[in-house]
């Protein structure tokens, strides 16, 4: 038997921990957690049936005003979940109880684990789980997280809850004026028989008043006369009462479930005279108005320096692992047999493909740090002193986390925006994302730099390169946010946790599933494209008459000019030429377009190709002979700013639903791209 | 002409006009927006502004009559507040929304 739990909570509550701990390496992500904002899934198995616990995102309440929030919500009121845990952290109960009273308001079987429990003890917190148990009317089990204690325990209860009939639902007293209200409405839809996904009358009718968008659309929507009058009456009561009130509505209720709240805890939880807590003293300085921005710009640093540093070594083994791979197979190929399959294996498949994979442990290491700095609660404090610049550039201090993101990969990046709950402001930190500069240009810019530039420029040049990216990125979302987009920002309210380390397992298992997805995209994505490029390139050949007496330089230069991509990369030439670019670059380029790291591969394999005669020329070499350094910086530019990878853009389209997005970035940034390369080269020549 | 640039991004926010104008009494002279507040307790008296940035803040436990302790406020940019034990962070023009009765001094 399959029982179906789900996994809710606040943000920060030590969910995922649990959820890993659970799951282990059994679960299935949704590709980027971290921002844990996809539903993540997970079997374990208990006795002689198995548990499929679904990790919801972390809301702090079950509105329809986010779609985190709508996620969570569609799922707990879904046919089959058998139960929900309920993580609660047991040091921040008050709050942590508002959701903890709206899903009992709901009716899901409920189990709550008073997680943290370690932390709490040490602040001299004590509660008593029976006591909360009689109030809420749901188990409520202690669990520490980070060492498994409780785990069991809390999971047993849910299946057991799951096993027993529905709970009957919480009832919170509003007061006799909402209350009024809510028997009214409640009346209506009881006797329209409107159920909202199978929730109880009371709740729906409570939604109804408070102004919930999804349910009073739901109920407008149903057949029933009934129905849409009680939706009326619903708005003309909300009118009625938030003038008896004084304020909003749902600013009401929420003070009366937290009245509740206060009363249950009251007899439930004691506490010590508290200290100030190191987190506090932590925030002193971390988020001083002096001290705070100019250490977290060190920490940025930091996290590169380890990032681009100290993977040198991996990187370079893996460099010549694959160099060892290709050798290998050419010399253990039968000779001149299938000359054209050989090359499609070695330099086609291995040299594209490897020039991906050296760099994973460059990427590992930065979603190593990503993550830890999201799980010790840094990243929240990140977001805080950002705000402000962010604001001044028109995005919103949400969308840092992003941008940050994308310095390792913009696929992530793109759906790290979730967290952005105005779709205005999370449209347009998506828009200028693929502007930073993400690890799969690296094997770009590790090629072409040192090709064109001497060494006391290069370490700059790369820095200038990071740095443009960024000065665009911010350029063009203000640009368009004060052209186009007047008004509306989202509210700036952000909840910094108290300091934590976070469990090693938990941060290595974050990573490694990024690394997967970059893994993945390298197999699928970028081996495809190499195959395809290899064949594009070859195909098709010239006659043999065409080649007649000429050296075998010549000739492949020949076959690769008549070749389908050397058609393309020569079609664009009149446009490439006023940046430097010949139709070598050209054609290179459009596999950029697919995946940025194919313009090694691609540009390897065309000079190879065009070069196969000769003795292994360091591709550097050969295109500084070609090409003037300022050819390559226009290149450079070309590769930072056009285009975004067809991963990239597949991940946009998912993220807005709408192809139109896709398609509009996409051309945005490569006219960008184009016309700032020629400004660089203008200018560059005038100099 | 180019109200299709701004048909790609759609818009989400909540101006309802008649939130801007929401039943409020008469402020008086011990009432003040919380991004006033230097230092110190305060217990909240009303929330102004739209229907998102209402159910938001008092999700967190910020409505009338809750008690809010100021931790850090430089007097630009977000500020960071203290309510029912844990910390938030607020932008400037939220906390300007947030009317606030002062109770002690730092």
């Amino acid at each position: 038997m399959e029982y179906r739990i789900a996994l809710a909570g606040n943000p920060n509550c030590g969910k995922t921990t649990i959820f890993n701990r659970l799951t282990g390496l059994r679960a299935e992500t949704g590709n980027y957690p971290g921002v844990t904002v996809e539903k993540a899934e997970g079997i374990r198995d208990f006795g002689h049936d198995t548990i499929r616990i679904t990790d919801l995102p972390g809301t702090y309440a079950l509105t329809s005003n986010s779609p985190d929030e709508k996620v969570a919500r569609d799922f707990l009121l879904s046919e089959g979940l058998g139960a929900a845990i309920n993580v609660i952290d047991s040091c921040n109960l008050e709050r942590h109880l508002f959701l903890t009273t709206q899903l009992c308001e709901m009716g899901v079987p409920l189990v709550v684990a008073l997680n943290m429990a370690d932390g709490a003890r040490e602040q001299g917190i004590a509660i008593n789980p029976i006591v909360l148990s009689q109030a809420l009317g749901a188990r409520c089990i202690p669990t520490v997280g980070t060492t498994g204690e409780g785990q069991e325990e809390a999971l047993s209860a849910a299946v057991a809850a799951a096993r027993s009939p529905r709970p009957s639902p919480l009832t919170i007293d509003y007061g006799p004026d909402v209350e009024r209200e809510i028997s009214r409405i409640g009346a209506l839809l009881h006797e329209a028989g409107a159920s909202f996904r199978g929730a109880p009358v009371r709740w729906t009718a409570l939604k109804l008043i408070e102004g919930d968008e999804e349910v009073a659309a739901f109920v407008r929507g149903l057949p029933s006369p009934i129905a849409a009058s009680a939706a009326e009456e619903a708005d003309r009561g909300r009118t009625a009462l938030e003038e008896a009130v004084s304020g909003r509505i749902e600013v009401f209720t929420a003070g009366m479930r937290y009245a509740f709240i206060a009363c249950a805890c009251n007899s439930a939880v004691s506490r010590e005279p508290q200290q100030r807590s190191t987190s506090d003293r932590l925030d002193a300085i971390l988020t001083n108005r002096y001290a705070g921005i100019p250490i977290f710009l060190a920490m940025m640093y930091i996290v590169f320096y380890l990032t681009f540093r100290i993977s040198d070594y991996p990187v370079g083994w893996l460099d010549q692992l694959f160099g060892w791979v290709a050798q290998t197979v050419t010399a253990m190929w039968p000779q001149g047999q299938a000359e054209v399959l050989r090359s499609l294996v070695v330099n086609g498949i291995i040299g594209g493909v490897g020039g991906v994979l050296i760099f994973l442990p460059a990427i590992v290491m930065l979603f190593l740090c990503i993550a830890l700095l999201e799980g010790s609660g840094y990243m929240a404090r990140a977001a805080y002193l950002m705000d402000r610049a962010m604001r001044a550039m028109g995005l919103s201090g949400k969308s840092f986390i992003p941008m940050l993101v994308g310095f390792g990969c913009t696929v992530p990046a793109v759906l790290a925006a979730r967290t952005i709950d105005n779709r205005r402001d999370r449209f347009l930190t998506i828009l200028v994302l693929p502007l930073i500069s993400c690890g799969a240009r690296l094997p770009v810019y590790a090629l072409l730099i040192p090709a064109f530039f001497p060494a006391r420029y290069q370490g700059p040049v790369l820095w200038g390169i990071y740095v443009s990216g960024i000065l665009l990125a911010v350029a063009l979302a203000f640009t368009i946010r004060k052209a186009f987009l007047k008004g509306g920002d989202q509210p700036f309210v952000i909840e910094l946790p108290p300091y934590r380390l976070p469990a090693l397992r938990s941060l290595l298992l974050i990573s490694w599933d990024r690394a997967k997805s970059y893994l993945a995209k390298a197999f699928t994505v970028i081996m495809a494209i190499s195959i395809l490029l290899w064949l594009l390139g070859n195909f098709p050949r010239p006659s043999p008459s065409q080649l007649q007496g000429l050296a075998p330089a010549e000739a492949n230069r020949v076959a690769m000019e008549q070749s389908a991509l050397g058609r393309i990369g020569k079609f664009f030439e009149p446009v490439s030429l006023p940046l430097g670019f010949d139709w070598k670059i050209n054609t290179a380029l459009i596999g950029a377009s697919a995946a940025k790291e194919v313009f090694v591969a691609q540009i390897g394999v065309l000079n190879s190709l065009a070069h196969s005669g000769e003795e292994e020329v360091a591709l550097r070499e050969s295109l500084r002979r070609q090409y003037p350094p300022l050819t390559g910086l226009a290149i450079l530019l070309f590769i930072l700013i056009a285009s975004p990878c067809a991963a990239t853009v597949a991940a946009v389209r998912r993220e807005t639903a709408s192809w139109k997005f896709a398609a509009f970035q996409w051309l945005l940034l490569t006219v960008l791209a184009y016309v700032v390369a020629l400004v660089a080269v203008s200018v560059g020549r005038i100099v | 002409m180019f109200h299709w640039v701004s048909d790609l991004f759609p818009d989400d926010s909540r101006n309802d006009p008649s939130g801007r104008h929401a039943a409020v009494g008469c402020i008086d002279s011990t009432e003040i927006p919380l991004a006033d507040l230097r230092g110190g307790e305060a217990i909240v008296v009303v929330i102004r502004g739209g229907r998102g940035l209402g159910a938001r803040l008092s999700s967190m436990g910020i409505g009338p009559g809750a008690e809010i302790h100021v931790v850090s406020n430089s007097g630009r940019g977000p500020m960071i507040v203290a309510i029912l034990g844990s910390r938030l962070a607020l932008g400037r023009r939220e906390a300007g929304k947030i009317i606030v009765r002062r109770v002690t001094e730092r």
